[in-house]
């Protein structure tokens, strides 16, 4: 099943590249996320949400002598990630049927192998299975922001592979060592994670340099680039802005998510105690990212800036659930990774619909948009709405049980964590204001009367063209949003629909998790217990 | 020196792949001579050479089963080590000669010497593989260097060939002489040139005699300058750029397959611990190797010579193994170093197929620029080149980057952790400077069209190369565990 999911854009992608039109190629594409779409949805079916097990496990030995073997499973935690994955793709295949008019097979061949490489990275329990989808899916987003993108597409191609690469490569080193360790303890050589699990890495609290903290920093960083978090988000705009549309949307709807998955999955059971001493620190780079990302948003003239920013404030939150450490934080983050998934890559496809229209993202040359795109305001309004968490959409449900989490594991982070939300709704309904009312900006023709239908007409229709045609969206496009647009509302409403199939591996997580508390309390009193020997 | 006693006849057929290509090697410039002079058509004379290989490529598999640890009064051998080594220059040959064909540099002219030339430098290369005597590995070493010192002066182009060979011709027989002046020493201090005694008397050697030291060293230093080691790498660039580019293939992989295999050998034997400072001068040099190959890479336009700088750093990467080898007897050193010569034999014989084909006589069409748009124009080639420069980056799922695990593990498990993490640091420098081929393939317009050769063989090259590429990333085991086995025999 799970194998499925990951060869059969493989299969699909090959497909593609043998069909001879743009048009079928783009059909075809299509049609298989399509298809891929809906036997994900089979996973949801015969997922058992009582069990907090890996599920769909599948092992066959890869490279025995190192004990790597090609280990995939599901549970909570990445199954709605999958699904995300599985539901994007269609729906930016679909979306960028007219942006896209060059190289169009490629492009969705990248697009199939990025859906490819994506599902495999979170479905492997296996460490070097999972570094090669990590790595492997540098490569399809690489070309899809180099060869599709804007005029700076290359250097942000570039920065975007480069920095990636520095954090992933010595997240390598750490899996070897990790193995060794997990070797030198249970004598058997393994890459698998339930085995790495069981590892009791040596910890040292007096000093950093010790085994546990210095593996746990190799993954932290490839993580935290990958998210990204504060000093190292700087990558994410230039990506973000250089990338077409679909590029944005699955960089910033899955691709980021990545990194939260990898600390959720990886960094905090792997490395408990090393974690638990780096927490503050993290939960003080996810707050200082919440506030600096809106800010940073807030001054942005150019719209896509803007929600490249909002992403690094809305992973912040994200990060800041996950270090809560329990039910309602871990919850929130995930539901949130969810959320953001859904309504940042909206608000990508948003801004990639009227860009393709005018060409233009600036914010100033807009105004009074809503009235000569009305279809267009009404959507852009519910996507904003949710992105700023109002209640009844999702991303009230996240936001809430993030804040809630933080407070019960350190109240003041909640205290500042939560004036991000007001900021986060002052850039984003500024942002609407500039762009759907008051006066009609330059690129917006002037709306016309419904009485000038006749002759005289004539004059102001070539003004319109001159300006740009700007039609309300068309069928294509409104096919596109709905779905966000219905799971904005339905996962708001009915959270526990979701939640509730996270819920048994959650909750296992945390239970690990207060177990590792327990034994670093053990590991101190046994270390005064070993003084009290020596000294009878 | 040992003393040498007539081989007996089940001796001699284990030189059987050494003669097939000796004699097929010779069978297209025999026909030219007695056709006065005129060549015999480029097909017939790759045709024989071709016919060599596979009959030496017989021989050795059948040698494989065998495991002959010493033959010929126990100067070669014919022990897994040396099969691995040997399948790898074979296909290398193979592939080497049908590059020639297509070659601009080789196409048309005394295109039958060109094939006796790689058939004996082949001849030398297997000599090599097997020796576990330092006076014949000299000889096949010279063998094999001057037979390339004339494969490099044939190419066509004029200036930069005739400047790489003679380069070559004269920093080659410095570090020749090196290695024999090495080797003479350690004659002089051990009164033996076989690997085994010798390493029986290098731990007592090293404290008594330190003129035992001077010989090793010398010694290093004429491998060193044959694999490209910091700071004997300087002919590198120079040599690659100017030579014919299927001969700068067969340089770039087959010396360095059969150079390392030597160092391998001299690695298990436990020669190097002699004396710890020279296994830290060793990973001294094997990281200012990586370094200065990848920083120089990085602002070549010229894209043999920046495959000429990055191989230099790819030698860095195989001493990880080596040194790793040589600290511990273990076999996962050498064994992940054999396994990433393969996969580098792989990777960068393909991608010299590729410069092959897009390479001009008139203008070169060397520079990266000139491959702007080559992935939308021929998408079979681009990915194929694509393939090979991911892999040569390390990345996933692709030959490269197993090479490199498999490396860093061995370096883990030696303890040369931080051998590994300036390794890993440079494997970032250098994904900037391979990018930049894919930058130019796919996200460049092209000024003028490209064009590229018709020459079916160095298509069937390049497949064969990709492919490769990709299954030895995928199902390294048939690879990898040879390796390991090879070396593990050596040990006991």
């Amino acid at each position: 099943m799970l194998s499925f999911l990951i060869f059969f854009p493989v299969l699909a992608a090959l497909i593609v590249a043998l069909i001879p039109t743009d048009r079928a190629s783009r059909l075809a594409a299509l049609v298989f996320s399509g298809i891929q779409f809906f036997v994900s949805l089979l996973l949801l079916k015969d997922y058992d949400s009582s069990s907090a097990a890996l599920q769909f496990v599948e092992v066959y030995k890869w490279i025995p002598s190192f004990g790597i073997q090609y280990f995939l499973g599901l549970d909570g935690i990445s199954l709605w990630l999958v699904l995300l994955t599985t539901f994007l793709t269609p729906l930016t295949i679909l979306a960028s049927w007219n942006s896209i008019s060059e190289k169009v097979k490629s492009f969705h061949v990248c697009m199939l192998l990025l859906e490819m490489s994506m599902i495999g990275a979170l479905v492997s329990m296996d460490l070097v299975l999972f570094y090669v989808f990590w790595e492997l899916m540098l490569i399809p987003m690489y070309l899809l922001v180099g060869v599709w993108g804007g005029e700076k597409r290359i250097y942000a191609a570039v920065k975007f592979f480069i920095y990636t690469m520095v954090g992933s490569v010595l997240m390598l080193l750490a899996i070897i060592g990790l193995m060794y360790y997990g070797k030198e303890q249970t004598g058997i050589l393994s890459a698998s994670l339930l085995d790495l699990y069981k590892v009791n890495l040596p910890f040292d609290l007096a000093t950093f340099f010790n085994p546990q903290m210095l593996m746990f920093a190799a993954f932290a960083l490839a993580f935290a680039i990958k998210v990204p978090l504060f000093p190292l988000h700087t990558w994410l705009p230039d990506a973000h802005v250089q990338a077409p549309t679909p590029g944005s949307v699955i960089l910033a709807g899955v691709l980021l998510k990545m990194g939260t998955y990898g600390f959720l999955r990886f960094a905090l059971p792997l490395f408990p105690e090393a974690t638990l001493q780096a927490a503050p620190i993290f939960v003080g780079i996810s707050i200082f990212g919440i506030i600096y990302g809106a800010w940073v948003a807030m001054i942005q003239p150019d719209m896509k800036k803007l929600v490249a920013y909002s992403s690094v404030s809305h992973l912040g939150y994200v990060v800041l659930g996950l270090f809560a450490f329990n039910i309602e934080g871990i919850s929130g983050g995930l539901y949130q990774m969810l959320n953001h998934g859904v309504s940042t890559g909206a608000l990508f496809l948003l801004v990639g619909m009227i860009y393709e229209r005018t060409h233009s993202r600036e914010i100033s040359k807009y105004g009074g948009l809503a009235a000569v795109m009305p279809v267009f305001a009404v959507f852009f309004l519910i996507i904003t709405l949710s992105s700023i968490a109002v209640p009844g959409t999702n991303g009230f449900v996240g936001e809430f049980l993030i804040l809630l989490g933080a407070y019960k594991s350190a109240p003041w982070t909640s205290y500042i964590a939560v004036t991000g939300v007001v900021w986060g709704a002052a850039y984003m309904l500024w942002m609407y204001k500039k762009v759907f009312f008051g006066p009609a900006g330059e690129l917006v023709p002037e709306v016309e009367d419904a009485h000038h239908d006749h002759g005289p007409n004539h004059k102001v229709e070539h003004h319109g063209a001159h300006k740009h045609p700007l039609v309300d969206l068309s069928l294509r496009e409104i096919c596109v949003l709905i779905p966000l647009v219905v799971l904005v509302f339905w996962m708001g409403i009915f959270p526990n629909q979701f939640l509730e199939k996270s819920k048994a591996s959650i909750e296992h997580f945390v239970k690990n998790k207060s177990q590792y508390e327990l034994t670093i309390y053990r590991a101190q009193t046994s270390d005064i217990a070993v003084r009290g020997d020596l000294n009878p | 020196m040992t003393n040498l006693a007539f081989p007996t006849l089940s001796e001699a057929l284990f030189l059987l792949p050494m003669a097939a290509l000796t004699v097929f090697g010779l069978i297209p410039i025999t026909i030219k001579v007695l056709r006065r002079n005129v060549e015999p058509s480029n097909l017939l004379s790759l045709f024989f050479g071709l016919g060599g290989v596979f009959l030496a490529l017989l021989g050795t598999v059948a040698q494989s089963k065998l495991d002959a640890q010493a033959v010929f009064s126990g100067v070669l051998t014919f022990d897994h080590l040396a099969n691995y080594s040997n399948l790898c220059v074979l296909l290398i040959t193979a592939m080497t000669m049908l590059l020639s064909h297509g070659n601009v540099s080789t196409r048309g002219q005394s295109f039958a010497e060109h094939i006796f030339l790689i058939c004996i430098a082949a001849v030398g290369m297997l000599i090599l593989n097997s020796s576990v005597d330092l006076v014949v590995g000299f000889v096949g070493l010279e063998i094999m260097s001057i037979s390339l010192y004339i494969l490099i002066a044939l190419g066509h182009e004029q200036r930069f060939t005739k400047e790489a060979a003679f380069k070559y011709f004269i920093l080659g027989s410095f570090a020749s002489a090196l290695f024999l002046y090495g080797v003479a020493f350690i004659f002089g201090t051990t009164g033996t040139t076989a690997l085994k005694p010798l390493a029986a008397q290098a731990l007592i050697l090293s404290s008594a005699n330190r003129l035992f030291l001077v010989g090793l060293v010398l010694l290093v230093a004429g491998l060193g300058f044959k694999v490209s080691l910091f700071p004997f790498h300087a002919w590198t660039p120079d040599v690659y750029q100017g030579a014919p580019t299927s001969v700068t293939g067969f340089m770039a992989t087959g010396v360095k397959v059969v150079m390392f295999t030597l160092f391998i050998r001299l690695a298990v034997e436990g020669i190097f611990q002699a004396d710890a400072n020279l296994i830290f001068a060793l990973q001294v040099a094997a990281v200012l190797t990586m370094t200065v190959g990848n920083l120089a890479a990085i602002v070549q336009d010229n894209i043999k010579r920046m495959i000429a700088y990055s191989s230099v750093a790819h030698a860095g990467y195989i001493m990880i193994g080596v040194i790793s080898a040589a600290a511990s007897k273990n076999a996962d050193g050498a064994g992940a170093a054999l396994f990433y010569l393969a996969s580098y034999t792989v990777m960068n014989l393909g991608a010299f197929a590729v410069v092959s084909l897009i390479e001009k006589e008139e203008r070169g069409q060397l520079s990266i620029a000139d491959y702007s748009g080559l992935g939308f124009k021929y998408p079979v080639l681009g990915l194929a080149l694509t393939i090979f420069v991911l892999s040569l980056a390390g990345i996933p799922p692709t030959a490269g980057f197993l090479g490199k695990f498999y490396l860093f593990a061995a370096a883990f498990k030696e303890g040369f952790l931080g051998l590994a993490v300036f390794a890993i640091l440079n494997s970032v420098i250098a994904v900037y400077y391979y990018l930049r081929v894919i930058v130019y393939m796919y996200m460049k317009e092209s000024h003028e069209r490209i064009e590229v050769g018709k020459a079916p063989l160095t298509f069937a090259v390049v497949t064969v190369t990709a492919v490769l590429c990709i299954v030895m990333g995928v199902a390294s085991v048939p690879f990898y565990t040879p390796a390991i086995k090879s070396i593990s025999n050596l040990i006991e």
